[in-house]
This record gives C-alpha cells, structure tokens and sequence, in this order.
C-alpha cells in the first residue's frame, strides 16, 4: 500500500516557524507517514486541493504581517483567498486565523481546531503545541493507521540521517577542497552560492583605545569581481569559525580535521548541500560550513538525546527535549547564549560517540552577516569598505559572548603573508537615494549608522549634488568620531553641512533628535520647501522611535501643524519614499 | 421556541435597527442561558462569496461543527410563510422562493489544552486500494488560478479582515498564559547526587525551617553547568575532569 503523504506548509520569518514544520515532517516520519516539508512560497497553490492532508506553518511578524516566504504566495493566493493590510495594534495569530477561516471557506475541511501558539507564554509557542501535536497525530493515525510490520519509531530512537559520510582513505590529490568554493574565473555575478573571495586590503580599528568598543574600517579589493554596487547596497559576508574552536571541535567529536569524505544522499532525489565541495575536508566543514558557535535549538537536544550512549548524559537531554523541561533549557542554554561547541563540551560522552552521518542533521549551516557599504565606486573604483563594531559581552557565563563574523573579520591581518581573502556578495540594500538633482538630502545616522551615509555623500558629491545635510551622534569626539577629517573637508568645499551631538562630552546626555529639534526650521525649510529626502541608519533599539518623535514636534512647531497632521505628513512622506530608515539590532 | 443551550444565528445588515436588535439578542441570550451561544452574522458578508456558503441547513451545521460546536443536531425546518419572505426581502434585501426556517443545537465542548477526544471515523476493515479522492469540479475550479489571472491586479480581492470576529481581535487573558505549574520566581534546582547541600537545604524549606547555610564546593562539579546545582562556584565554566585543578579566581565569585 501507498505511503500516505502529508504535506506541511511553512511561511517563516526568523526561522522559528521553519523549525516546527521540520519537527512536524521528523514527528510524521516517525509514524512511517511520506511527509514533505517546503516553504509556502516554493509552492503551487493551485495544487492545493488535490493533496489529502496539509498543515500551514505560519508567523504573523511584526505588526501582524505575514512573513516574507508567505508574502508573495499570499498576494497570489489572494486572488482566491485573502488580501492583508498592515495593521496597527498588536495581533495575536492572525495570519493563521485568516488562513483557516478562508481554507474553510473554500471548502477544506479541518481535521483540527487551528494551534494558536503564543510566544509571550511562559513557555513559549511550545506549551500550546505539543498537547496539539498529541491531539493530530492521534487523529492522523486514525486516517492512516501504521502498517503493522512497520511501527512507529518511538522518541528515543533516531531517525536515518540525511547524509552519508564515505570517508576517503587518502586526501585527493588536487587538494581542491578549499578552493574550489571560487575559482580565479568567476562565472557570473557573485551570489551566495557563488561568493567573491574578496582580498582584504586594510583593517583599521577607528576607535581610541580608551573606547569600549572595537569599531574596524575594513577594505576589500574587488577588482575582477564583476561587483557593482550604489550607495545604499549592502555587502554579505560569510563567515568562518575561529580555528581554535575548530579544532576543539574536532577534538571533542574525535574527528582527523585532514581527512577527506564524499557525501551522498540517503533518499533518491536529494540533492547535496550546494555550499559544500566534493569531496570536502573535515577542517573545511566545521571552519566553514558548521555553525558551531550558534545557540542550539531544542531540535538540537532531541537528537543529541538519540545518539548518547552515556546514561547521565542522556537523562539530562530526555528532559531538556521534553516539553517540561523547556524552562530549564530556556535557563541553561538561551539565556547565557551557551553555544553548540559548549554545550558538546558540557556533553563530552554523548559528544564523542556522535556518527558523523548525523552532523548534518544535528548543526545547521553558518549564516552570512549584512554589512551597509560604507564607499561608493565613485570615489574609490576598485573598493569596498565597511564599518564593522566588534560585538562582545558578557552573560553569566565566563567566557565572554563574540559576534562571529565581527570577530573573525576583527581577527584577520591584510599585512601577513598570504593573502587574506573573504567571501562576499552584494544585494540592494533599503536605502535608495534621490536621482533628481537639486535635491536636498537630510541624513541621520548616529555611530555605526554613518556607513550608508557615508557611501551616499561621496557619491553625490562625485555627481556634483552639494545638498547634504547629516546629522551624526556619538559619545566623544575623540573617540568615535568616524571620518572626521574627510567631514571636514567636504564642509570646506561646500559639499556638507555637519551637526554633531557627542552624548558624552557634557553633563547631560545630547543626541541627534535633540539637534533636529534645534534646527526644527531648517528641516521643516527643507522637507515642506524643497523636496528634501529624509534618511535615518543606526540601531534599532530607542533612536528611530526618538527622531520620528522629533520629527512630529518640529512639524507642529514650524508647520503648524496638529498632532494628528503631522503624523499624517511623516507618513506621506514614508509612502513617497522621502522618509526612509535601514536599522539593525 | 427558543429554549436554553441552543444555538441562535441572528442574520442582520445595517438597516437592522441597533436598538431593537440589541433588545432580540439580550432576549436570546437569556433564554438560551450559558450553555447557548447567539450568533451574529452579517448578512452582507455571507453573500460576499457568492459559492453557496452557508445556503442551506447541511452547509450550516458543517459551518457549526466547523467552528468548534459539537453534537449538532437539526431540530425542524419549515418553509417561510409569503409574509415572512417578504420581511426578509424588506429587510435584507435578499430575494428566494425558497427560504425555510431551520432550528439547529449544538453544544459547546469543553476543549481543555492537552484534552483528547475520540473521533468518529469509520475505519474499514479491508484495506482499500489507494484511490485518489474525488475532487469536487467546483472546488477544484475556485482554486485553478489561470496565468493571468495570477498577474491581473483588477481581480476582486477579498478584505482580510472581515475574515476575523470580535473573539479573534480580543487579546489573550494573561492567566492562560501562564505555565501551570510555576507560578512564583524559578526553582533551584539540586543536581543529581548532590553534596553540597542545595538539596538538603530545599527539603528544610518545604518543611519550613531555617535553611542551613549551604556548604562549599561538591565533588560533582565536574560535571558542567548542565549537571550543576544553583550554588555551585563553578558555574559558567565548562566541564573539566574530576580532580582536575581548576582555579576559580576570584572574579569567578562574584555573579555575573
């Protein structure tokens, strides 16, 4: 008989709405039931309704929005199904309460009650979606019972890896393996499967030694990379781990980092991981493919659970993969950010006996880092720069917590011997800046939140746009005052009107919004008369909410406006693209 | 014949009076007491979708087993006398020959999170061979989007949020979001075997006496954080081997 097949559906944001349907495709498998599991948007809606049992998977993000995997999908579906508008108060599952009323509309019929999961629970999503998932698969099984010389594989035992590792017995000999990511002829535009190893040409730390923190202008050459890009773009990175953890890894799994594997496919039709060579070292998987420095999901736990040989050992990660036992994962491992190459290390029996066959399925790959880019090619041809803060703090844990790529790039020295060469790749960024000439260009962007400015006025100047106006904050003027020689130039050519707000140089604290409001008549000249664009980059925690509020007081106070008109303005001024923001966290 | 734990679908539109309608639902409400339910619908959005949604008294019992209610049961029907498809024509708007009144139960289930109930599938026996199942050609024909459509922008869509009822929008009770058991700070937590008199010290709490001060470094500690209890010095520190010196300096002290 046919394996029954079950569908689930995933419109995610983050990653997390992802990650349930993959445990909803190992919870099927478990049952011996087909399952695939794809994201909403590589999906044919059409073929809906010839599929017997389908989940949806879906975050509502921000403000009640659907996330971006889902966005085009939902547009399209919409022609059929629904159309959503951004919504203002915050909004509790509406994405999937919109879905479930409109399939049912449509003639589906639901097997369940939709799960409403709810990240502000103590829990988490969890705590509504377990005793749900208990509740499905009673009722799935009821529909497709278990073939009885084929039962259901209970929780302890791990399903197949995805991937088999055939170890070779000698390196081969071109020793390709770590260059074969690029090639000197690069064959069309760089791109995430294919990056750009760009040289790195300069890394300087921009910040006095007394600073708290480690800022780096870094430079790459990108000659002969086919690489464009305008002011605004953003620059992807993709990092590597340290090798010191790469070879505690290596210890702790009792791996050879110089041995050499093919990898196949344990299903038919699975296609290998594109960002992998073949055959591929050790040492390349884990420096450049392992994201051991990452914070484990539960996922994580229940496998390692699996494979532990070592009964302590295995008690303790029963219960971190339970549902109970949520809270004290939450406590041991997101809290502290405790790493996936910590935690093996707090695991050393269960760690050493892991198959190799697993790592796949067990530690997902590195991400690449955005970076706004800080140059423009007007200026600087051949070039790329960026301005990267060195992310380090501390949780309760000793060891202090680092950015991965801000580390690994701050630990890179163009002066040595070889060349230091890094992966990279470039894609639109948020920030789009006005082509009329003649128009004025009003910029805020305290610290960091400078780079795209940074791109944006030099390359305006090369155009011969003169109307700049920015707005930079940071705490000491001789600390992190980045580019102030070049400001001072272009403020002598006429290119550049420069106001500064150090927080820290008096006794109370001056930011960027207070200097907006002090030029309140300046702005007002400039949006209301002139056409001006507003821009706003940094940190997305306090100053965006700071200047927008800024803003709307400078409207009442030199527009005359009310309240509710001047928000109505700064909202006009969004829809036209004349107010535009690319913050980060 | 109204009576309690019924189940009351009130069809309205703007031109219902909003006092006399309020008035009709308080005295539904009433009489069907709190194990009914009155439901309000607004006639202009079941017609919205035009594709015989909730059309006939089968569509409207799936539509309540749908929405959650159980043991659903049609109580009697009988056709609208012409004096009454005319009120409804006046009212409403909607003209049909063929309206009939449907009198309809159904109980609310008691659905706790984590409670299960037994559904009523018939299973047979034999094993039938694997058949596709039959799609409705009008279903199947809503849902096939031609390539163009795909692209019009001119197609109609449908406003999102009229999907949503006032029980959607209202936000979650903070009790229910509460994990049951904990309901005071976190627990600390005695690891597995532990010397240091964590767990003493927790069983002298539940009986209530003074707590005896907790004593210095266990000889578990080793075993890294997962494995140690609340008072241990070494937390935040790998694991190392047992008797392995491992110097706690004394920044380690202090919290974090």
């Amino acid at each position: 008989m046919p394996v029954p097949e079950l569908l689930v559906l995933f419109g995610s944001q983050t990653g997390t709405a992802q990650d349930q349907a993959e445990r909803l495709g190992r919870e099927a498998r478990r049952r011996r039931l087909g399952c695939r599991v794809q994201a909403l948007d590589s999906y044919a809606v059409a073929n809906l309704i010839r599929e017997p049992l389908v989940i949806f998977v879906c975050a509502t993000t921000g403000q009640g929005d659907p996330p971006d995997n889902m966005k085009n999908h939902i547009s399209q579906m919409h022609k059929v199904v629904l159309r959503l508008k951004a919504l203002v108060h915050p909004l509790f599952n509406f994405v999937a309460k919109k879905l479930h009323r409109r399939l049912l509309q449509l003639g589906g019929s639901a097997l369940l009650p939709p799960c409403l999961g709810d990240d502000q629970h103590e829990l988490g999503p969890d705590a509504a979606i377990d005793p749900w998932l208990e509740a499905l698969w009673e009722k799935v099984l009821g529909l497709y019972p278990v073939p009885l010389d084929l039962p259901v594989i209970p929780p302890g035992i791990p399903l197949p890896s995805k991937f088999i590792f055939q170890f070779l017995q000698e390196a081969p000999s071109t020793g390709s393996g770590e260059l074969s990511i690029t090639s000197s002829a690069p064959q069309g535009p760089a791109s995430e499967l294919q990056p750009f190893l760009a040289p790195m040409v300069a890394n300087e730390r921009v910040t006095g030694l007394q600073h708290f923190q480690d800022v780096r202008l870094i430079e790459f050459d990108i000659t002969g990379s086919g690489i464009s890009f305008a002011a605004g773009d953003v620059v992807l990175i993709q990092p590597s781990n340290s090798a010191a953890h790469t070879k505690q890894f290596c210890q702790v799994l009792g791996l050879d980092p110089n041995q050499y594997f093919v990898l196949q496919p344990r299903e038919p039709g699975v296609p290998c991981p594109p960002g992998l060579p073949q055959p591929c070292s050790v040492r390349h998987l884990v420096s450049q493919y392992l994201d051991i420095a990452s914070v484990p999901r539960r996922s994580f736990f229940e496998l390692l659970a699996c494979l532990s040989p070592h009964e302590l050992e295995r008690e303790k990660l029963l219960e971190f993969s339970s549902a109970r036992g949520q809270e004290e994962l939450y406590e041991y491992c997101n809290r502290p950010r405790r790493t996936i190459l910590e935690v093996l290390c707090d695991f050393p029996n269960t760690a050493g006996a892991i198959p190799a066959d697993y790592l796949l399925d067990l530690i997902p790959q590195i991400r690449p880092r955005a970076f706004s880019i800080a140059s423009s090619l007007l200026a600087h041809p051949t070039r790329l720069q960026i301005l990267v803060a060195v992310v380090q703090y501390q949780t309760r844990l000793k060891e202090p917590r680092r950015g991965l790529c801000s580390s690994w790039l701050a630990s890179l020295d163009p002066q040595q011997a070889g060349p230091v060469r890094v992966p990279l790749w470039v894609r639109s960024g948020g920030l789009v800046f006005p082509e009329t000439p003649g128009t004025p260009v009003i910029m805020v962007g305290p610290g960091t939140g400078v780079a795209p400015f940074r791109a944006a006025i030099q390359e305006r100047v090369a155009q011969g746009q003169t109307e700049n106006f920015l707005f930079f904050g940071c705490r000491l003027r001789d600390q992190d005052f980045y580019w102030q020689p070049e400001w001072q130039k272009l403020e002598e050519r006429g290119c550049l009107t420069l106001v500064t707000a150090f927080s820290r140089e008096q006794e109370q604290k001056v930011y960027v919004q207070h200097r907006l409001r002090e030029l309140g008549a300046l702005v007002w000249e400039l949006l209301n008369l002139r056409g001006a664009f507003f821009y706003l980059a940094g940190n997305a925690k306090y100053m965006p909410t700071d200047v927008a509020e800024a803003l709307i007081s400078v409207f009442q106070e030199y527009g005359g406006l009310s309240n509710s008109d001047a928000a109505a303005y700064l909202a006009s001024l969004q829809r036209t693209l004349r107010f535009q923001t690319e913050t980060w966290a | 014949g109204i009576s309690a734990s019924q189940l009351v679908a009130v069809i309205w539109d703007k031109s219902s009076p909003e006092k006399a309608l309020k008035d009709l639902v308080d005295r539904l409400q009433r009489l069907t007491g709190s194990e009914g339910q009155v439901l309000m619908e607004n006639v202009n959005q079941l017609l919205q979708f035009n594709n015989n949604k909730v059309k006939t008294a089968s569509k409207l019992c799936s539509a309540l087993t749908l929405s959650g209610l159980v043991e659903i049961k049609e109580l009697q029907r009988e056709a609208l006398g012409p004096e009454e498809t005319q009120s409804v024509q006046e009212h409403l708007g909607y003209h049909s020959d063929t309206l009939i009144s449907v009198q309809i139960t159904g109980k609310k289930p008691n659905f706790e999170v984590g409670s299960s109930s037994q559904l009523k599938l018939s299973v047979s026996k034999k094993s039938s061979p694997s058949v596709k199942p039959v799609v409705d050609p009008a279903a199947a024909k809503l849902w096939t989007l031609s390539a163009n459509d795909m692209e019009d922008e001119s197609t109609d869509l449908i406003d999102s949020d009229e999907l949503l009822d006032p029980e959607d929008l209202k936000k979650p009770d903070p009790a229910s979001l509460r994990a049951p058991s904990c309901g005071e700070g976190k627990k600390r937590k005695a690891c597995k075997n532990c010397t240091c008199g964590l767990a003493e010290d927790l069983e002298r709490e539940k009986s209530k006496q003074q707590s005896a001060q907790p004593k210095s470094a266990c000889g578990n500690c080793y075993l890294g954080d997962a494995f140690r209890c609340a008072n241990c010095p070494y937390l935040g520190m790998p694991a190392f081997k047992p008797g392995e010196q491992v110097l706690l300096s004394t920044s380690n002290l202090q919290d974090a």
